[in-house]
């Protein structure tokens, strides 16, 4: 009996001894980091977040940490060429980038111009659906589906349960959407509806006289305004900026047959001047207090299992998703676009 | 004139500093041009792996629409210079030769649609004549019970019609130190002989700013193919393109090809050179003097009954391109969002302290605008009134080429010549990517042939004897340059200075490429609100633009006491 207790207690301060270990390496691995970082003093971050989000996010990680959060914000193809001009030239000045696509992440880690960086936080993002997650280098910073939007005052947006209720009559010249040609969102969307529907939706679109923009937010302000009431594929969280926190006449409609959704991951380049920052910066973006900051702010779904979505707004868990493979996507692309040119004559 | 003189040294220094400015400006302008076109012939980016290749151009014009891109194009270019050419010059000749009663007030007025960027006042006109929520269209379906509505702004005539608003202030700003420089005997002589008014004007005034009209033509003619943002509003909804929004399906896609965007440009750049060719061919053996060493009084043109009647087009013309514009933008500066109607429930005020309180960035980049546009357009007016004198006062080889060069960025889109700089200044020895001087270099470059223009014009209308005189009269060439030629051109360098400041200010394509933390501008800061969806903002944030740019004004005409294309009292 002596001895057991003996032995339990040995195991059990054998237990405690490695775990304090384990624990104590971690912190002693952050606070590493953490150190390395401050001496870099600095990190450079190239994102299309935002305006609000973005604004929000620098000033809570320069409160939180005494390094500069150096930001540039432009389109997503603005930044993968300038990240790309900057490695040519091999004076890469950017320590992270964020954009709203999800070849480009996946084009660089496959040329190995991803840093790996295992963060704590992504323990948090276990469980995300297949091709949203690449161990060590993507996980997705938001969480972006891809819904209808229609003017309230204009048109009944109850009536509208399917991609198919669109396509009446009633609604001819009265829809638009994104260029699938230069949006890579209008593009995906393209993508998942040819897999449910073939091309049929898209040429009968076409026969309404649908219109085409070459950036959502023309498009967003075309829809509030009446001139073309039913954006068909726009980012959900434009229903949150509009509906939920301007009040304005805006309603999202996720038809029966679901939607794409567009993971966007946030990376560390390889070249990185600021490798140690840019880890903190990663750790930040990820964690609990900035995806809650993200719903709030701007309205957009986190993959973290404990943060719930933007208020007001559909879950992510309730949301039918359309399953894209985005490799596969990218390899397709060119000549999807032209038969979508052919379809919409443009 | 040619630059003889006993003094060695003073031969040599002003020849010295002319051939500096010259060598300047062309390597501004050749360094990313050069990588541009060394671009346009390779498979990958410049500096990455790769090989020659002519397929970006096989891919250019075997591309989707591009016959239809190049003939609205064509369109285009033809139709906004054919309205804005004679528009600009009839309020020019209004203002500056005329009796019209407010004409100094109205010089002003003229030249404050150009203070809006095209795409937003694009954005206003929207709120106008959209078919089914514009404002006017709305009233006029309402009012007269028509059945449609009668304007459709998303249209290549859409399109002319916001181009021309934009367009006739440019052409003002350039050929009104022009008119305003010419001798009015020739006219007053025609008058004696017995000549109508309409016909001194066609057959004296106007032939005599040919100079003038012709490059502010040419520019508008070439500039117009480079614009971007208000086609893409109004034209590309409903499947109508352009070259540049073409180039748009070569760089909005990943992977880039900006190979086969660069190869488009080579074509834009063609149009530009051959612009110059033809303005120079007209010009060739003719003379345009019209400032000589004889003393002259500028008088004004007798209207008579007409006067009203200009007073009147004046009128017409500010209130289409100020007061429905700028009206517009201030009513949804003050609304939440814009919804196609204007409700009191909407009034809002926070779209104001947004932009002035609520981003350091945004005073920020007040201030950056402000340092690049005062200091940067300085710069330019110097090395491009060196460079013009060379070109037109000197017999050096070369000229015509230096000529030429200083021309080429016109014809290039801004977003595509923002690439060739960020080529050519990321790997550059001196280390300016990332800095505010990128921006400075950038916007240099982009407008160097405005000031080169600008002074060509003036240069060309100023007979040498003047400085011939003061020179056989013991004066060293700086002397008849500081007591002769500034005098003469200031009005030409004051309206050129007021013009690339204006330029300066607005300037995206170059800036929203090459800008970095902390050094942004407000064009940049502008953008990032359209994209982030604030039309309201927008709205807010370009009055208060507008009025930056106005208070400019105001302040340099009270710093310099001169009208901003001063002359009419000389």
């Amino acid at each position: 009996m002596k001895r057991t207790l003996c032995m339990s207690l040995a195991v059990l301060w054998c237990a405690v001894a490695v775990m304090a270990i384990g624990l104590d390496s971690g912190l002693a691995a952050s606070k590493d980091v953490l150190e390395k970082a401050k001496k870099e003093g600095a990190v450079v971050w190239y994102t299309t977040m935002p305006g609000k989000a973005r604004k929000e996010i620098k000033k809570v990680f320069e409160k939180k940490y005494p390094i500069k959060l150096e930001v540039f914000q432009a389109g997503s193809h603005d930044i993968a060429g300038r990240y790309l001009s900057e490695l040519a030239a091999k004076r890469v000045k950017v320590d992270c980038i964020h954009i709203t696509d999800m070849v480009f992440p996946l084009d660089m880690m496959d040329k190995g111009n991803l840093l790996k960086y295992e963060s704590p936080e992504f323990a948090a993002y276990a469980g995300l659906a297949k091709g949203w997650v690449y161990p060590g280098y993507i996980y997705p910073l938001r969480v972006l589906p891809i819904a209808s939007l229609v003017n309230t005052k204009k048109v009944d947006w109850k009536a509208i349960k399917s991609y198919k209720d669109m396509l009446v009559p009633k609604f001819k010249s009265l829809i638009a959407g994104g260029d699938v040609g230069t949006s890579t969102r209008a593009y995906l969307n393209y993508y998942g509806l040819r897999m449910k529907y073939g091309t049929g939706w898209y040429k009968k679109l076409a026969e309404l006289d649908s219109k085409y923009y070459e950036s959502s937010e023309k498009a967003m302000s075309n829809c509030l305004s009446g001139e073309w009431p039913i954006l068909f594929e726009a980012w959900l969280y434009t229903d949150y900026q509009t509906r939920v926190q301007k009040k304005a006449p805006l309603h999202s409609v996720i038809t029966q047959e679901g939607c794409v959704v567009m993971p966007t991951p946030n990376t560390i380049m390889k070249q990185a001047p600021h490798p140690n920052a840019a880890k903190v910066l990663q750790d930040f973006l990820y964690s609990k207090q900035v995806q809650e900051l993200l719903g709030k702010s701007i309205g957009v779904h986190s993959g973290r299992k404990d943060v719930s979505g933007p208020p007001e707004m559909p879950a992510l868990k309730d949301i039918k998703v359309i399953d894209v493979d985005f490799r596969d996507a990218q390899a397709k692309r060119k000549e999807l676009v032209a038969e979508w040119r052919k379809i919409a004559s443009r | 004139m040619e630059l003889q003189t006993t003094e060695r040294w003073e031969l040599n220094l002003p020849l010295l500093l002319m051939w500096t400015a010259a060598l300047v400006a062309t390597f501004l302008v050749l360094y990313p041009l050069l990588y541009l076109i060394y671009g346009s012939f390779r498979t990958s980016l410049p500096g990455d792996p790769g090989a020659l290749t002519l397929s970006n151009y096989f891919a250019v014009f075997s591309s989707h629409k591009i016959g239809e891109s190049i003939f609205n194009t064509l369109i285009l270019m033809a139709s906004v210079t054919a309205l804005a050419c004679p528009a600009g010059v009839v309020l020019v000749w209004l203002t500056t030769r005329s009796d019209m009663p407010f004409r100094r007030q109205l010089e002003i007025l003229n030249i404050f649609p150009f203070l809006l960027s095209p795409y937003v006042t694009g954005v206003a006109w929207t709120m106008l004549l959209s078919p089914r929520s514009g404002l006017i269209n709305k009233f006029l379906v309402g009012t007269l019970g028509l059945s449609q509505p009668p304007f459709d702004i998303f249209s290549i005539s859409g399109t002319i019609w916001v181009l021309f608003f934009y367009y006739t202030p440019y052409m003002c700003l350039f050929i009104s130190a022009a008119f305003k420089a010419m001798d009015p005997s020739m006219e007053e002589a025609a008058r004696t002989c017995g000549s109508s008014l309409f016909r001194t004007s066609w057959r004296v005034t106007v032939p005599l700013a040919t100079p003038a009209i012709l490059s502010g033509s040419i520019l508008i003619f070439v500039h117009v193919a480079g614009m971007f943002g208000v086609p893409a509003a109004l034209m590309q909804p409903k499947g109508d393109y352009v070259l540049t929004t073409t180039i748009v399906h070569f760089i909005q896609v990943y992977p880039q090809q900006y190979g086969s965007a660069a190869a488009i440009s080579m074509f834009l750049m063609m149009v530009s050179a051959l612009g110059i060719f033809i303005q120079r061919r007209v010009m060739a053996g003719k003379s345009y003097v019209t400032v000589t060493g004889k003393a002259y009084r500028p008088r004004s043109i007798k209207l008579g009954k007409w006067r009203y009647v200009a007073l009147g087009t004046n009128l017409l013309y500010l209130f289409l391109s100020i007061v429905l514009p700028y009206g517009t933008l201030l009513m949804v500066s003050f609304l939440r969002y814009w919804s196609g109607e204007v409700s009191a429930e909407l009034f809002t005020l926070s779209n104001y302290t947004e932009v002035l309180l609520g981003d350091e960035a945004i005073v920020r980049s007040i201030k950056n605008s402000l340092f690049v546009s005062i200091i940067g357009s300085f710069i330019c007016l110097v090395i491009t009134m060196l460079v013009a004198y060379l070109v037109n006062r000197t017999k050096v080889r070369g000229r015509g080429f230096f000529d030429y060069v200083t021309t080429l960025p016109v014809g290039i889109p801004g977003m595509v010549i923002a690439v060739g700089l960020l080529w050519a200044w990321i790997r550059s020895p001196i280390l300016v990517y990332g800095t505010i001087w990128i921006i400075m270099i950038a916007f240099i470059t982009r407008y160097v042939p405005y000031g080169m223009r600008a002074f060509s014009n003036t240069l060309v209308q100023l007979g040498p004897e003047l400085e011939e005189s003061a020179r056989i009269c013991g004066s060293s060439w700086f002397g008849s340059f500081r007591k002769i030629l500034i005098p003469l051109l200031k009005p030409g360098f004051l309206s050129g200075w007021i013009l690339l400041f204006i330029l300066f200010m607005r300037e995206l394509s170059t800036a929203l490429v090459l800008w970095y933390s902390g050094n942004e501008v407000i064009a940049v800061q502008l953008y990032q609100l359209v994209r982030d969806g604030e039309l309201s903002v927008v709205a807010a944030l370009s009055i208060v633009d507008a009025l930056i740019m106005i208070t400019g004004i105001i302040a340099f005409r009270l710093i310099f006491k001169e009208d901003i294309s001063a002359g009419l009292k000389r």
